[in-house]
């Protein structure tokens, strides 16, 4: 198993190990199935989506339990990662130079670090997303049991529930946008682990001269 | 319909046991004394029976409450306590108490209660309610009880444990109306306890 | 299950018009319950529950002449007891039938996400079509009134159909063919409202009941059963009748403003990338050697 921003012999650097790969690409799969399922029950123009899928009882049924996969793999990753992703006095300037990023003049843009300011951004997206999904979506999953006292919780849960999917679905347009499309090569990390040494200095200069710098310095 | 056509002034000897004229008579067992002949409160020929277990009570043995019996919508006599659906409209025995009687006593709705008599006990949940209202007599408050009559020793809830299979009739007097036979269940004296 | 699909005026969860919607000329049915001659005898529930051959479910002593706390699954129709005081001193126990109302906007149709789960017909009568379920409970959130139900062993939902089998055969309801007292009443919404609106009058010209009047809410535009009421100013009384019920603004929302942001944001946000990427490009495009040619 390789160890983080471990240089390896090809030109290449260790990005994630094992584990968080298979933590991200449980918590990926498991999301595209919530986002199908979820569609499916968003609007009756994608309800077809639950037919091919199994039926709509059996879309209903599971989708809290993958749910349940998606929280466990998020917190996951938030237990292996959040303390990768506070902002700092750069981030701060990475935002007001966004215009630049868009319009890929990333010269103009403050260094990166490990992530940039618009991935930890992404990060807590994700991550306060999920908690709000796992809270509502644990109130819709039993709502008979709600009794009519506390009806509110239900009416809450109803709405806070598709309002945390849209923020999660805008996450989740851009996050593949950025790796698949935007920032080629970017997929490597996560598919076998490594990226080469240019993309590392392309896209994250400041990680790049901690891992050519002191390789010996454990990972913060 | 009488059979001369028009109405009797008085009723002809033999007709009833206890003519000729009308009168008002307290039952048996009566928390008050009564106000037209106090020195023959009750019916001196209703049939009363002579075993062991017909006695009465008075005020003075405690029985300060007065009980009567009654029947449910829900139920019919002692046979649907049998029957499922009767059996869901209504499942358990029950004692209408009012709410002043109820926080006399420190009685909640579903507390089980001991109503006696000088005959013998019944057992079941309070219901304490509003529609029952403590009445002034003389002066004085006395409080009525209702109990409906249908359950028993035997039934759908009995045979699950859920009663204490007292029948209410265990309370009533055999005390008989001497021309009509129907027993005074209607109206006895009753004491109440929480168990 | 109606078997003509022109009689079906609203489906859950549809993408699509509605092949039934404004092609027959019918009235709606209501049903009128006249809470002021109900004697709280119980004939209805136990009409219903024998009509539908419904199972039954144990109930326990809660001081209260009233059968359950709530309709369950496998009991539609419940008698709500309220032992009221007024201010006077005098009591009044008040009895009220309470089952699905069969509003004209519903809120479990609003909020049903499964298609024809939830279905209205042309005459009014709203039914849950069973096998069409999700068993999502989104129902459940959407009624103002407390009535779908649901069952843990099937995943389903089940209500009051206002006995929509036998009205499709031209029979009045289980319940108010049981009622002894007659206060249950049975018709068109039209007919049934001026039946109301007369013993009303009839209770506050006669009677002493001054606010006496016809509860058919404008809040769910209207109800498939209304009610007379000795007090009309108070439907609280009568075992939390809301005053004002609408769907949920929750629900509201959610179906109407969010679901309109939500769609365009997603297709918006799609379109855009697919522009972004046609008008920038990735970040860096990979290099290919040359080969041969000197440039």
């Amino acid at each position: 198993m390789s160890h983080a921003d471990e240089i390896l012999p090809n030109g290449r650097v260790v990005r994630y190990d094992f584990g968080e790969r298979l933590t991200h690409w449980t918590a990926a799969l498991s999301y595209i199935y919530l986002l199908l399922t979820g569609l499916a029950f968003w609007s009756p123009w994608c309800f077809w989506i639950a037919a091919v899928l199994g039926g709509g009882q059996t879309s209903r049924t599971l989708h809290p339990w993958i749910g349940l996969i998606f929280s466990v793999s998020v917190i996951n990753m938030f237990s292996k990662w959040s303390h990768q992703m506070h902002n700092t006095e750069a981030d701060k300037q990475w935002w007001r130079s966004l215009k630049h990023y868009i319009q890929n003049e990333d010269e103009k843009m403050p260094p990166a670090g490990r992530y940039n300011a618009g991935q930890k951004a992404l990060f807590w997206s994700f991550f306060y997303g999920a908690i709000i999904l796992l809270l509502t979506g644990l109130v819709l999953w039993f709502p008979e049991e709600i009794p009519w006292s506390f009806r509110w919780l239900r009416y809450v849960a109803v709405f806070l529930h598709p309002v945390a999917a849209l923020a999660t679905i805008a996450n989740f347009l851009i996050h593949i946008y950025m790796s698949v499309f935007a920032e080629r090569g970017a997929i490597d990390s996560m598919v076998q682990g490594d990226v080469t040494l240019h993309f590392a200095k392309r896209y994250h200069p400041e990680w790049y001269k901690e891992i050519v710098g002191g390789s010996s310095a454990p990972r913060k | 319909m009488n059979a001369e056509g028009v109405g009797r002034l008085f009723a002809p000897l033999g007709a009833f046991a206890d003519g000729p004229f009308p009168t008002f008579y307290e039952p048996v067992e009566s928390p008050v004394d009564n106000l037209i002949h106090p020195k023959q409160t009750n019916n001196p020929i209703a049939k009363k029976f002579k075993s062991a277990a017909d006695k009465y009570g008075s005020p003075k043995d405690g029985f300060d409450i007065v009980c009567t019996t009654y029947r449910l919508t829900e139920h019919y006599h002692y046979w649907t306590k049998n029957n499922p659906m009767n059996v869901q409209l209504v499942p358990e025995p029950f004692v209408e108490i009012s709410e002043e009687m109820a926080r006399e006593r420190g009685i909640q709705g579903g507390d089980r209660v001991k109503v006696e008599s000088a005959r013998g006990f019944y057992i079941a949940k309070a219901m304490v309610t509003k529609r029952i209202k403590p009445m002034q007599i003389n002066g004085k408050t006395t409080y009525q009880i209702g109990i409906p009559i249908h359950w028993g020793y035997r039934g759908i809830a009995e045979d699950e444990g859920k009663t204490a299979k007292t029948p209410a009739n265990m309370l009533s007097p055999s005390v008989i109306d001497p021309n009509a036979y129907t027993p005074e269940y209607k109206g006895f004296l009753v004491k109440v306890t929480k168990v | 299950m109606s078997q003509a699909t022109l009689r079906v005026q609203k489906i859950s969860g549809h993408a699509g018009s509605i092949p039934g919607e404004d092609t027959q000329r019918q009235y709606t049915v209501a049903k009128l319950v006249d809470t002021t001659t109900c004697i709280g005898c119980k004939a209805c529930e136990v009409a219903c529950v024998e009509w539908n051959d419904m199972p039954f479910s144990p109930t326990t002593f809660d001081n209260t002449y009233q059968t359950m706390p709530e309709t369950r699954w496998n009991y539609w129709n419940l008698i709500l007891f309220n032992e009221h005081e007024k201010e006077d001193g005098s009591l009044m126990w008040l009895m009220r039938k309470n089952q699905c109302m069969h509003c004209a906007e519903p809120g479990c149709l609003a909020a049903c996400p499964a298609d024809g789960a939830i279905i209205q017909y042309t005459n009014g009568i709203v039914d849950f079509q069973q096998d069409k379920c999700i068993g999502c409970g989104y129902c459940i959130s959407g009624c103002p009134f407390n009535i779908p139900k649901f069952n843990k062993e099937t995943k389903r939902v089940y209500k009051c159909t206002l006995c929509t089998d036998r009205v499709s055969e031209g029979l009045e309801p289980a319940c108010i063919k049981a009622c002894p007292t007659g206060c249950l009443h049975f018709g068109s919404k039209e007919d049934m409202l001026v039946l109301a609106n007369q013993r009303a009058k009839q209770l506050k010209d006669n009677y002493n009941f001054p606010n006496a009047g016809v509860y058919d809410p404008q809040g769910v535009g209207g109800t498939g059963v209304i009610y007379v009421l000795h007090d009309a100013t108070q439907p609280e009384l009568y075992g939390g009748l809301p005053s004002n019920p609408q769907i949920p603004l929750m629900v509201k929302l959610w179906k109407g403003p969010l679901k309109w942001l939500g769609n365009l944001a997603m297709v918006g946000g799609l379109i855009g990338l697919a522009v972004h990427y046609l008008r920038f490009g990735p970040k860096e495009r990979v290099e290919t050697p040359h080969e041969g040619v000197q440039p």
